[in-house]
């Protein structure tokens, strides 16, 4: 009977695991990846300056108050 | 999970792997005295150099931050020490299961071993620095200056410490020549007593008949627990030819250079998994991993490196790390 640590199909067993973690590690980091992104996205979106209040005040000048 | 517009280079990157993963299997050869427990190198090595190039990355980000005290170079010093830490540690592991396979325990405090074990003692000193002081710009000051001293120690303790040690078992000749891979030269006129690692040999006699050239040797293992006599021998196109094992170990006698008429030799002991890379199958899926592991660090130092950011922005004082 054949079974899995059998030497002719042991080295098929140890590939096909770690190819199965390595898709699951890669598909777990592309998730992380993309929330990372996406903090990083509304973070700069919130402090932008073209968020920023512009200033709206201006100064005057009263001439008249020197003369 | 909806796919980005930058995600066709890390999608790449994880078929990339993929094919280095199928290739460690199935393309690259078995290896003579390491059978299928020799595949390991494909991903063992790689992820150990670039634990090295990371810890150094690491430095130099901590020098630039004592330089100029941005606090986003401290960032990116913690990313690059954490990403070599972690390939540290995986190459901590996939060394354990070579070694459970070819010196038939996990751990058996090898030189090798053990300098790996101390490095990342000392990176885990570092992390606990960082999370023991509470001041954010004494901790970056402090864990700075700390990173720096630990990136001296590691080339010491990953390159020269396990090469300086004459009882290592690790094949260090398999990729970089070190002080015992030529061997030495023994002559039945002179210096006919020499020393292979940690092995006492002796020169007994030079032989050369048609197609054969053999050297009669006698070795003495440590503490003269065992004395054998060795024949190794070199073929008529002066290549090795047998190959006999060292009492008790997995190391083989080769006989390198042999002059039956001036009764001189060159013999040399040959570790498991020495010259690996002379097989062109080998080598190409060697260099594939060595790219695939390198973007792969790149990628988790720039994930890491974009979570501490933002961390730090959000909680300019209180970085957890």
């Amino acid at each position: 009977m054949t079974t899995l640590l059998d030497a002719g199909v042991a080295i098929y067993v140890a590939m096909t695991t770690a190819l199965i973690v390595w898709i699951g590690v890669f598909l777990f980091l592309l998730r992380i990846d993309h929330a990372t992104q996406d903090v990083a996205r509304q973070l700069n979106e919130r402090t932008t300056p073209t968020d920023m209040p512009q200033p709206r005040a201006s100064i005057q000048t009263n001439d008249s108050a020197h003369s | 999970m909806a796919l980005r517009k930058g995600d066709g280079v890390k999608i790449f990157l994880g078929l990339w792997i993929a094919a280095v993963i199928y290739s460690m299997f199935l393309v690259v050869p078995q290896y003579v005295g390491l059978g299928d427990a020799g595949r390991i190198i494909i991903v063992h090595v790689p992820v150990a150099w670039i634990t090295s190039a990371a810890f150094f990355l690491s430095a130099i980000y901590s020098s630039i931050y004592l330089w100029k005290r941005n606090p986003t170079s401290d960032v990116a010093a913690v990313a690059a020490a954490e990403v070599g830490t972690l390939y540290c540690i995986f190459a901590t592991i996939t060394g354990s299961i070579f070694a459970e396979v070819v010196w038939g325990t996990f751990w058996n405090w090898d030189p090798r071993e053990t300098s790996i074990l101390v490095l990342l003692l000392i990176y885990a000193a570092y992390f606990a620095l960082r999370s023991s002081v509470d001041d954010s710009e004494r901790r970056r000051r402090l864990a700075a200056v700390y990173n720096i001293f630990a990136a001296v120690t590691m080339p010491f303790l990953l390159f020269v410490a396990p090469r300086v040690a004459d009882s290592t078992l690790h094949p260090n000749c398999a990729f970089l020549q070190g002080s015992k891979c030529d061997g030495i030269s023994l002559s039945l006129n002179g210096a006919k007593i020499g020393q292979l690692g940690d092995v006492v040999i002796e020169l007994k006699s030079v032989t050369k008949n048609d197609t054969l050239t053999q050297a009669t040797i006698e070795v003495r293992m440590p503490g003269m627990k065992n004395v054998a006599t060795l024949v190794p021998s070199l073929d008529s196109a002066g290549k090795p030819a047998d190959r006999p094992e060292f009492p008790g170990q997995q190391f083989r006698m080769v006989l390198l250079e042999a002059d039956a008429t001036a009764g001189t030799v060159r013999v040399n002991m040959q570790a498991p998994g020495t010259n690996l890379l002379s097989n062109p199958r080998t080598l190409w899926v060697f260099l594939a991993s060595n790219l695939g592991f390198l973007a792969l660090a790149f990628w988790l130092y720039q994930i890491r490196r974009t979570i501490l950011q933002v961390q730090l922005v959000l909680t300019p004082g209180e970085m957890s790390i």
